[in-house]
């Protein structure tokens, strides 16, 4: 038989993480918390496209390194200083605003119909 | 499939076991030799790793871009952005999961045994595993049972129906067996091997 008395609580130290506390966080948060981690992941893409190590971005952005990692770490809660800044240096957008009658269309979707064949393709219904 | 993928995984040796807070002194977490610190310095265990990879889209960047065909022949293609963000979804959810069963003092039926043949079975040092309420998440937490406690050893991403088969998968395997040796050298052993026996359901 196992001896009644032993537990992993005698052999285990206390670990002094609220990490309880760092879920509910992440829950409250987690619509921005997305969109950060979005727009980390796009600065990640767009310093690779340019061959840029974090160091330079932080360079050309007037900022610490340590900021930069803050940026690519996906729980920066952005100013819009902040990210017309990045799209300014990086040259990529970040933030849009769309305007009630737009909408986002992804590149090669849609193909530019000559109005003529527009209308010739209306005629056939 | 990335056939260059070195299969060869140090073996784990446990330093710590931490008691998590606020979970009754039910919930523990492995901290292995050599991975005792973060890399800001911060004391780390194999809980505390899991959560900051599985947050860092930096690491999950470079996860999936080396194991993007896994992924792929698993999931079908998707833009690697898209992926990051949906593995950051999927430990959002499995660690409030985890949270929650915790609060509720129910880890039971939370971790699963790591053997799907052992689903009826429940023994002392068992090696579960735990998934989120998303059945397509990939995403895994591995633990090692005594009694009602349970010692997480870490997580995988799991992609590949055989643990064996990637090296990060291998590891979480040697990771379990570590635990479960350390648990035995410290006379958490037990002579029953079957405290229950359950019927299927």
């Amino acid at each position: 038989m196992t001896d009644s008395k032993k537990s992993i609580k005698d052999i285990s130290i206390p670990s002094h993480e609220n990490w309880m506390e760092d879920v509910a966080w992440r829950k409250a948060n987690k619509a921005w918390l997305r969109k950060s981690a979005a727009i980390a992941l796009r600065i990640l893409d767009a310093l690779d496209e340019l061959n840029w190590k974090k160091a330079k971005l932080a360079l050309e952005m007037g900022v610490s390194p340590q900021q930069v990692s803050k940026y690519v770490k996906g729980e920066e809660n952005f100013k819009l200083e902040t990210l017309c800044n990045l799209e300014k240096v990086l040259g990529i957008e970040l933030v849009t605003i769309l305007q009630n009658d737009e909408e986002v269309v992804q590149k090669g979707s849609w193909k530019y119909v000559e109005p003529s064949a527009k209308m010739e393709n209306m005629n056939k219904f | 499939m990335n056939q260059k993928v070195n299969l060869w995984v140090d073996k784990k040796k446990v330093v710590h076991i931490f008691e998590l807070s606020g979970t009754n002194r039910k919930l523990f977490s492995a901290q292995f030799e050599g991975e005792e610190f973060d890399d800001t310095g911060g004391i780390q265990n194999a809980f505390s790793k899991v959560r900051a990879d599985w947050n860092n889209p930096i690491w999950l960047r470079s996860f999936f871009t080396e194991f993007r065909q896994d992924y792929f022949d698993f999931y079908g293609s998707a833009k690697l952005n898209r992926i990051v963000i949906e593995a950051i979804e999927f430990a959002d959810d499995l660690f409030e999961e985890l949270a929650k069963h915790a609060v509720k003092g129910d880890l039971e039926s939370l971790f699963k045994p790591l053997e799907n043949s052992e689903n009826t079975l429940i023994y002392e040092l068992q090696k579960l595993k735990a998934k989120g309420r998303e059945r397509k998440s990939y995403l895994r937490l591995y633990a090692v049972r005594f009694r009602d406690e349970f010692v997480i050893t870490g997580g995988a991403i799991k992609l590949t129906k055989i643990m064996k088969d990637r090296p990060h998968t291998r590891l979480a395997l040697n990771r379990l067996d570590a635990v479960a040796e350390f648990l035995r050298q410290n006379d958490l052993e037990g002579k029953i091997i079957y405290l229950e026996s359950k019927k299927d359901d």
